[in-house]
């Protein structure tokens, strides 16, 4: 009998071929899996690749204070811009010749080795370097410009400044707006020095004591030709700024500056950006290189472990339980339902009769045994008061739970005491 | 990937630590992914490889058995196998992994031992096979279903009652002409009349014969019918102490099987809820218990409510003659009330009628225990449910259909004594 059923039982089969549409249709989620990761990587890199900074006078910053109106309005007039926040880049970009470097601001993250390097290249073609408001920092670029400290504190010079000089480009720009710098040749009349748009307005004196000597040249515009690099200094950082490039006659001077050379650089310095030759040999520098090529080495080693560990020996087997009833719930909801709506007698009632019935089958009563016919048994067989018998079994009700619990007890007590 | 491919990873180390540099390190990467890649074509495909899973005997719950896996290489070259033979967790596989390695033509057997958790028809799981080239860089892996599946029967834990409940049924059956009278019609044989024997089955005939008085005994009826109806609705999924409700009605079936089977009388279990799920008959059979475990085996309550009419009108059709019929249900007021009263008229008018219910340990332990308020209410609840069964076996009572109720342990013996009652009293 049971061979019979263990032939009907048994089961064959030996492994087949799929086919390649049931692959492909298996295989699609980790095909559309590879497309999603594919575009969102994609996507990634065209966010990150036109991602604007929002640095103050940054070239790429569309913000009030940035910078790209000016670099789009230069390229837009076949002026070649080439930005960067890269010192080595700026540096070799700035050594080609009919080249202007234009460093708008963050002068004070460059070291005098970065100010050398740079002014180096830009001699071998004589490019001018611009900078854009440098203030103190100006001193880290030529001796011959300082800022003019020759002012009155009490100076409240008009929001525009005309530009008092002769240079060409000053005067075709007429007026521009006021900054908060004045800078002026370090020793009175120095040559190729040519400074313009100087403070006017109530209060602007010169003052005695101060280093730049009264009379200097001085102005928010400051050219100078006579030393081995032309330098240019904008004195005033919202002549270039988004906001502020179109009040006045800030862009014609401005532009006119930048647009003299068909190439121009804009090197926007970052702090830390160069800092790295100064870094402290760390620790892995001590450590010998066969060492570390081991420990890299171990890195894939470990992806193998986890991949030889990792593979399951087939899927999880399965098991079909097969279906079970927690009863005891339904009596524990009960209870609760009338613990909530405190039905008290109710359950003194049930306790009472199902105590009752136990006892009058433990006294050899009938079914059919009356409450006083029990009890007067009960009281025969333990010696029990009848008034309480009749107190606890049939009068008593319960107004508190205390007083339910305590009739419960006395019951149980009761019903123990039967022999 | 396998071990080995890890471990030629590993030796890489002494190259690249060697000479430290970048293409040293790429040489040996690239040799071993050549080596990988190499190997992955050399190892052999398994498609060609057939399986066959033959189970073990069927057994009772508590015993082990075993399932035979045979691996057949059909194909032209050499098979380095691992192989991975799948049960569900409550077949209790020991051992699932074996390694082999198959020549053309040749075949294996990999011996899984079993021990069920577990009733039913236990179904294998699928069987994984790796594949492995001389190399053994790289292993292929493809997991195939081979459909098998072990019976485990129920444990039939009540069998050791059955030697006192045949002795009983033996010793009642020799003295009934001398207790009672009327509770058989068939003639025995006839012997000496002692103190205490019923005046009135004495033959008076034989007596003037053997000048002595000379009763005669008489016989319990054979080939009397049986129809055991097990309830497999949402009711018997109770859980009940160990087990299951079910569990509880499927032992107190084969426990009646076997001592009604054994006095000549002829069982038929039918198992049904909203259907007839599963049927059983002792007739022509070798060995009822067996065929009976075996059919019941693959049977699990399920969340239906059971239909009584299609049940009554399963059990007028299995039994035309007058039988015994054992309902083994739960005593549930609004259920029998609703559902089992209306058919029980049917039922009544040909046949004697039984109805078992399980008693639930849980029910008394919770009526018992008194500390606080809650448990108070929830004693209340509980000794509530234990008098609405009380009451229900009452009204059946007063309808004469009797009825045990009784803890899942005791429910066998509990319905065997009753069988031994009625069939003594001449109640079949």
């Amino acid at each position: 009998m049971s061979a019979q059923l263990d032939v009907a039982a048994r089961g064959t089969r030996s492994t087949v071929r799929i086919p390649l549409r049931a692959r492909l249709r298996s295989a699609s989620v980790w095909i559309v899996a590879a497309f999603v990761i594919l575009i969102t990587v994609i996507a990634l890199v065209l966010l990150t690749g036109d991602d604007e900074s929002a640095e103050p006078l940054h070239y790429d910053s569309t913000e009030r204070t940035g910078m790209k109106a000016l670099v789009e309005t230069l390229r837009d007039h076949e002026v070649d811009v080439t930005t960067t926040e890269d010192q080595e880049q700026a540096r070799t970009a700035a050594a080609r010749p009919d080249t202007t470097l234009l460093i708008p601001t963050n002068t004070a993250a460059l070291s005098p080795g970065d100010i050398d390097g740079l002014q180096y290249a830009l001699r071998t073609h004589d490019n001018r370097l611009v900078l854009v408001d440098p203030g103190p920092t100006i001193s880290e670029f030529t001796d011959r410009i300082t800022v003019n400290d020759n002012l009155s504190p009490l100076a409240n010079p008009d929001a525009t400044s005309p530009a008092a000089c002769d240079s060409p480009p000053a005067r075709s720009a007429g007026a521009v707006t006021t900054g908060e710098t004045e800078y002026a040749e370090t020793t009175k009349g120095t040559d190729g020095i040519t400074a313009c748009y100087p403070f006017t307005g109530p209060g602007v004196d010169e003052i005695d004591g101060a280093e730049v000597a009264p009379g200097s040249a001085r102005g928010q515009f400051v050219t100078d030709t006579g030393s081995s690099a032309p330098l240019t200094v904008l004195g005033n950082r919202n002549w270039v700024t988004n906001e502020h490039i179109d009040d006045e006659g800030n862009a014609s001077l401005v532009l006119s500056q930048l647009s003299q050379t068909q190439n121009l650089v804009v090197y926007y310095p970052t702090f830390g950006g160069s800092g790295q030759q100064q870094t402290p040999p760390s620790t892995i520098d001590f450590v010998p290189g066969w060492f570390l090529a081991g420990v890299l080495w171990l890195v894939p080693c470990l992806v193998v472990l986890l991949l030889v560990i990792g593979r399951r020996f087939g899927p999880l087997a399965l098991e079909h339980l097969p279906v079970i009833v927690p009863a005891v719930e339904t009596v524990h909801g009960r209870a609760a339902l009338s613990s909530r709506s405190h039905d008290r007698d109710g359950a003194l009632h049930t306790l009472r009769t199902g105590a009752l019935l136990r006892i009058g089958r433990r006294l050899s009563l009938g079914p059919d045994a009356r409450t006083p016919d029990i009890l007067g048994r009960i009281a025969a067989a333990t010696g029990a008061d009848p008034g309480r018998l009749h107190h606890v079994f049939v009068s008593a009700s319960a107004h508190t739970d205390a007083e339910l619990t305590d009739l419960v007890h006395q019951l149980t007590q009761i019903e123990s005491e039967i022999p | 990937m396998t071990p080995r491919l890890f471990l030629l990873a590993v030796a890489g180390l002494v190259p690249v630590m060697l000479v430290p540099t970048w293409s040293t390190a790429s040489i040996v990467a690239g040799v071993i992914v050549l080596a990988a890649v190499l190997d992955f074509f050399l190892v052999p495909r398994i498609h060609g490889l057939e399986l066959q899973r033959t189970p073990g005997p069927m057994v009772r719950l508590g015993d082990g058995t075993h399932c035979t896996l045979t691996l057949i290489n059909g194909t032209n070259r050499r098979l380095r196998l691992h192989v991975r033979d799948a049960w569900a967790p409550s077949a209790g596989a020991v051992a699932t992994r074996s390694h082999h390695v198959l020549e053309p033509g040749e075949s294996a057997e990999v011996t899984t031992e079993l021990e069920p958790t577990r009733r039913g028809a236990l179904p294998g799981d699928l069987v994984t096979v790796r594949g492995r080239s001389v190399l053994g860089l790289i292993h292929r892996q493809k997991s195939i279903d081979v459909p098998a599946s072990v019976r485990v029967l129920p444990p039939f834990v009540s069998r050791r009652e059955l030697p006192s409940k045949t002795q009983k049924l033996r010793e009642l059956e020799g003295r009934s002409a001398v207790m009672i009278r009327g509770m058989g019609t068939e003639f025995d044989s006839l012997r000496d009349y002692v103190d205490g024997d019923d005046v009135r089955s004495i033959d008076w005939r034989a007596s003037a014969r053997a000048q002595d008085l000379v009763v005669k005994t008489w016989r319990p009826e054979k080939d009397r019918r049986v129809v055991i109806v097990i309830d497999s609705s949402r009711f018997a999924a109770r859980r009940c102490g160990e087990g299951t409700v079910f569990d509880a009605a499927l032992e107190a079936s084969l426990l009646l099987t076997a001592l009604a089977t054994g006095a000549g009388d002829r069982v038929d279990v039918i198992v049904a809820d909203a259907r007839v799920r599963a049927a059983a008959s002792s007739h022509r059979a070798h060995d009822p218990v067996h065929d009976l475990s075996v059919a019941l085996t693959p049977v699990h309550p399920e969340l239906y409510d059971a239909n009584w009419e299609s049940i009554a009108a399963a059990v007028l059709q299995t039994s035309r003659q007058q039988a015994l019929v054992v309902l083994v249900t739960q005593l549930d007021e609004a259920t029998v009330a609703e559902d089992i009263l209306p058919v029980l008229p049917t039922l009544t008018a040909h046949h004697r009628v039984v109805v078992a219910g399980v008693d639930d340990p849980a029910l008394s332990a919770l009526a018992a225990q008194r500390g606080d308020v809650d448990d108070v209410y929830t004693a209340a609840a509980a000794e509530a449910e234990m008098l609405a069964t009380a009451s229900l076996r009452t009204r059946l009572r007063g309808l004469g259909v009797a009825s045990v109720h009784a803890l899942p342990e005791k429910l066998p013996g509990a319905l065997a004594d009753l069988y031994i009652r009625l069939k003594v009293t001449g109640g079949l």
